[in-house]
């Protein structure tokens, strides 16, 4: 994002921002000049999008390419509108006269091309909608006329005088529309203005507030750091509290509103106090020609649905148009307004999603009662939208008269925040006490599912659960809900009994009366069955088809959203599409404020981008996804996000940031195995293990780790980093090969490719398994095997070979965020023939480790490290230590320096 | 495939007028059409549609696998 003007520092009134977002648009009325076309550029756009700021860039670019020998700014003025060439004082010649107006203009260009020494002159006519007629007719004597080359600004909507409009209509100057920025160009804005990073949340308040709107964000921004909301913590911008619009931005915002009828502004209000609105409800409270006026000035957006306005909804034409109205409302209006509302919205049906909550909200601003349907309704609401302290808080004033419904909708928001002991201390004692199918449904999929087998992982309490529900209902689809909900059980269970899993979730999907809603959960259960017993392009096909929309409606989206990508990561399936998927709901979720997607979107990428040999992006995105789970998390990722963490940090070779995360693991775990995460825990205690120089420690907790392991994929994934931790090929191969034999995914078949050609010394195959690997796109693996295939050609004596999968591992490298990497430093010592244990040795050593040290980190004896490191020393044929230091291509062991 | 998914995450990435206008194009809407739908003088649709795609190509200029999105 190209960044131009001041260099960064703290934002201010006085002080310029700096020009960012607006590369392409100087850069096309270059390309426009260049080619000779125009008299002349207008741009366009609404109050506060850049208009003025781009002109005067575009003239400054022009005087800088020595396009003139002068450039002039004149001001269009509301003040000065009704003075002929009012704008033009300063360069209207003293002798002229009121004369003939042709005379008057040819003086003034005579005047300008004085000033100009050669070229044309750049003029920038700012405001060009507010020029006096003669001053516009000048405007556009001096563009048509060759003089001038003009770069005038109008706001869109505003009417021209005629000769402004002439200079794009008739004249041939370009028209430039400006946009607001996009979300990513008011980052890099925000960025670039701040001087630093900023965090998610940052963004998303100013470009929520702002809507890319240049002028906004700035006194948003302005008004944030002078109250003290916007600080700058442990490097990057935070927002402490959500800041009140700053006296400047009132005055900005009141300015847009004056004029407005009382109706018009009791829209206004309206809007502000309920956006977004239902133009139905609305309509009930006053009508719709004062919203129709509002929309034709720009103060209101309707957005249809249907192909109806009328059943569409209203919001204002900014979201800061709400901000402000409601501060400047006063308290017993805004009562009224909001008791309106919420009679107008029940009136309604409250047929809209999050309607039970503005209601309820409404009512209690305006000092009303809520009765208790209403405030369950909310409730429910509330644990949707990923509040459950505010869920809580609305089911318990629902009081005796909430019921069960009540206790299931706070055991909910327990749940939500991972107080999964409470929530089944309330829901036990709800057992028996379920009136209809529908409830004890929901029931079992929050205790048996949720909460009993995910939470606290009683997989047999909860199974347990659902055999006595079984006999729950006499209804005949009953135990097919109850199955439903056992599958998915059976089918999140590490892998036991999926080939059961799999022939039930058959049998359950062919039948035809299928509640949608057990459909769904059966095909989960089943598309997680086929990808653990082995038949990975199968459950491809199921979980792609189950990917659901954003925002996501309930916990099933949440397992539809994630269950493609890990099929995709596990089994080398389309990574680039399950990437970009993914990006796409993180942008929406960003969009739409919902950390569960946001949590469980970031922590897949982060499992992606590690795959691909990329840390330094992991560690961001891991990073991203665990304040998102901590707020809200019911498949349980936190803890795999924290062991990714773990592995993130230890591939890039910060060993304090590995531990921190370890410890943090640890303590959520509260230092438990997990059995699901078997696969994973072994995997970051071995990166750490390898980033602290103890490769063979690392490969037996790989090797152990892949014994007791069911499910194929996890098995191949095991021996693979055993392999890449240098365990012996001729012991890895064999079990590799079975674990490919025993499912069909392609990752885990170029691994056993990579293993056996090891193993046999094969360069080729070895080229080939890199390659395999590349198109995957595990980049880092793919350079390691090809950097493996250029030691054993040249082993063999075969130098073109050599130089190619050489040339291929730089290519691949190139793809890398990091290149420390065990295999990689031991094709490095390769060529000397040192043993596994003397490369060892000389890794540690070479970070500056004394055989003291590496003695005592191997458990060696320091005369043992000594004879080692001499043999190395010599087949490398140094001298010293210190010569040791070129060949540090593996990790450095943090705890020795 | 792969082209197709990413180019229409980068489409998005746009600021709103140009994803429309640029949508609306590829759709084989006429510049008139555009105009009105946008709101805009129907000589300036030619100049956005270029911004739209030459800010297209700065996003599929960027590095392959990862953008600056803010999950």
């Amino acid at each position: 994002m190209e960044t131009r003007g001041r260099p960064a520092g703290r934002p201010g009134r006085q002080v310029a921002w700096p020009f960012v977002g607006r590369g392409e648009e100087l850069a096309w009325v270059a390309a426009q000049r260049r080619a000779g076309g125009g008299c002349g550029v207008v741009v366009s756009g609404a109050a506060g999008v850049g208009k003025t700021r781009l002109a005067r860039e575009l003239l400054a670019a022009g005087a800088g390419a020595g396009d003139g020998g002068a450039s002039e700014w004149v001001q269009g003025t509301r003040a000065a509108a009704s003075i002929p060439l009012a704008a033009f004082a300063g360069v209207v010649p003293p002798q002229a006269g009121a004369g003939d107006r042709l005379h008057l203009f040819q003086l003034c260009a005579d005047a300008l091309r004085l000033r100009a020494s050669a070229g044309r002159v750049l003029l920038g006519v700012d405001d060009a909608h507010l020029l006096d007629a003669a001053s516009a007719a000048l405007v556009l004597h001096l563009a048509a006329s060759g003089t001038a080359f003009v770069v005038v600004t109008v706001r869109a909507g505003e009417p021209c005088p005629d000769p402004v409009v002439a200079l794009w209509k008739d004249a041939g100057a370009l028209r430039l529309e400006l946009q607001q920025l996009s979300e990513d160009e008011t980052a890099g804005l925000l960025e670039a203005a701040l001087g630093g990073e900023v965090e998610p949340g940052v963004l998303r308040w100013a470009f929520e507030a702002s809507e890319g709107n240049v002028l906004y964000l700035r006194e948003l921004v302005t008004g944030a750091l002078a109250s003290g909301a916007l600080q700058r913590a442990v490097g990057r911008w935070q927002l402490r509290f959500r800041p009140h619009p700053g006296p400047a931005l009132v005055d900005l915002i009141s300015a847009r509103l004056a004029g407005l009828t009382d109706e018009e502004l009791d829209t206004v209000r309206l809007l502000a106090l309920g956006e977004p609105l239902a133009v139905g409800a609305l309509a009930r409270i006053a009508g719709t020609a004062a919203l129709s006026r509002l929309e034709e000035r720009g103060l209101a957006v309707v957005t249809p649905a249907g192909g109806s306005a009328a059943g569409g909804e209203a919001r204002l034409g900014h979201p800061l148009y709400g901000e402000v109205v409601r501060e400047m409302t006063a308290s017993l209006r805004a009562a009224g307004l909001r008791r309106r509302l919420a009679e107008a919205v029940q009136a309604g049906g409250m047929e809209r999603p999050g309607d039970a909550l503005k209601v309820v909200g409404w009512l209690d601003g305006a000092g009303g009662t809520a009765g208790p349907p209403l405030l369950l309704a909310a409730a429910r609401e509330a644990n949707a939208a990923s509040d459950p302290g505010l869920a809580e808080r609305l089911a318990s004033r629902a009081g005796a008269a909430g019921g069960a419904e009540a206790a299931l909708v706070i055991a909910r928001a327990h749940a939500l925040r991972r107080r999964f002991t409470e929530a089944e201390d309330l829901l036990a004692g709800l057992e028996g006490e379920l009136a209809s199918a529908d409830l004890a449904a929901g029931y079992l999929a929050e205790r048996a599912l949720l909460v009993l087998h995910l939470g606290l992982q009683r997989t047999g309490d909860a199974l347990g659960l659902l055999a006595r529900a079984r006999g729950w209902f006499t209804d005949p689809g009953w135990p097919g809900r109850v199955e439903a909900i056992e599958l998915e059980v059976r089918a999140t269970n590490a892998g036991a009994g999926a080939a059961g899993v799999i022939e039930a979730a058959e049998k359950v999907l062919q039948r035809d009366s299928l509640n949608p809603l057990v459909r769904r959960r059966a095909s989960l259960a089943y598309a997680f069955s086929l990808h653990q017993a082995g038949r990975t392009a199968d459950a491809r096909v199921v979980s792609e088809r189950l990917r659901p929309g954003v925002p996501l409606r309930d916990d099933d989206d949440v397992y539809a959203l994630i269950a493609w990508p890990l099929v995709c990561l596990d089994s080398g399936y389309d990574w680039d599409q399950a990437e970009a998927w993914l990006r796409e709901a993180g942008h929406a979720a960003a969009r739409g404020d919902e950390p569960l997607t946001r949590g469980q979107v970031a922590s897949a990428l982060g499992s992606f981008a590690i795959r691909r040999g990329k840390p330094v992006t992991a560690t961001r995105r891991l990073g991203e996804a665990i304040p998102s789970l901590m707020r809200r998390d019911p498949l349980r990722r936190l803890p795999i996000t924290w062991l990714y963490l773990i592995i993130s940090e230890a591939m890039h070779g910060d060993l304090v940031a590995a531990r921190e995360a370890q410890a943090a693991y640890r303590t959520l775990v509260a230092g438990a195995t997990v059995p699901y995460l078997a696969p994973q825990q072994a995997w970051a205690c071995a990166a750490l293990a390898v980033a602290e120089g103890k490769t063979s420690h690392a490969a037996g907790v790989l090797l152990d780790a892949a014994a007791g392991e069911e499910i194929p994929t996890d098995r191949g994934h095991l021996l693979y980093q055993a392999l890449r931790a240098d365990a012996d090929p001729k012991i890895v191969a064999p079990a590799l090969r079975a674990a490919a034999a025993s499912c069909d995914a392609p990752l885990i078949g170029a691994f056993a490719r990579q293993a056996s050609a090891l193993a046999d010394r094969d360069g080729a195959a070895l080229a080939g398994a890199a390659a395999a690997l590349g198109e995957i796109g595990a980049w880092l693996w793919a350079a390691e095997a090809a950097a493996q295939a250029a030691v054993a050609h040249t082993r063999a004596g075969r130098g073109d070979p050599a130089r190619r999968a050489l040339a291929l591992s730089g290519r691949f490298q190139d793809q890398c965020e990091t290149l420390r990497s065990p295999v990689l430093a031991a094709v490095r010592l390769a060529p000397a023939g040192l043993t596994r244990r003397e490369r060892e040795i000389a890794e540690l050593a070479s970070h500056g480790a004394t055989n003291a040290e590496i003695a005592q980190r191997l458990v060696l004896s320091v005369r043992t490290v000594e004879s080692h490191l001499y043999r190395a020393m010599g087949k490398l044929g140094i001298g010293t230590r210190h010569e040791l230091r070129p060949l540090q291509v593996g990790p450095g062991p943090g705890g020795l320096q | 495939m792969v082209g197709a998914v990413d180019r229409d995450a980068r489409i998005r990435r746009l600021p709103l007028a140009l994803a429309i206008g640029l949508r609306l194009h590829e759709a084989g809407a006429a510049d008139t059409l555009i105009a009105a739908g946008l709101g805009i003088e129907p000589e300036g649709v030619a100049p956005m549609l270029e911004l739209a795609k030459a800010k297209l190509a700065r996003l599929e200029a960027g590095a392959p696998g990862e953008d600056r999105n803010r999950t």
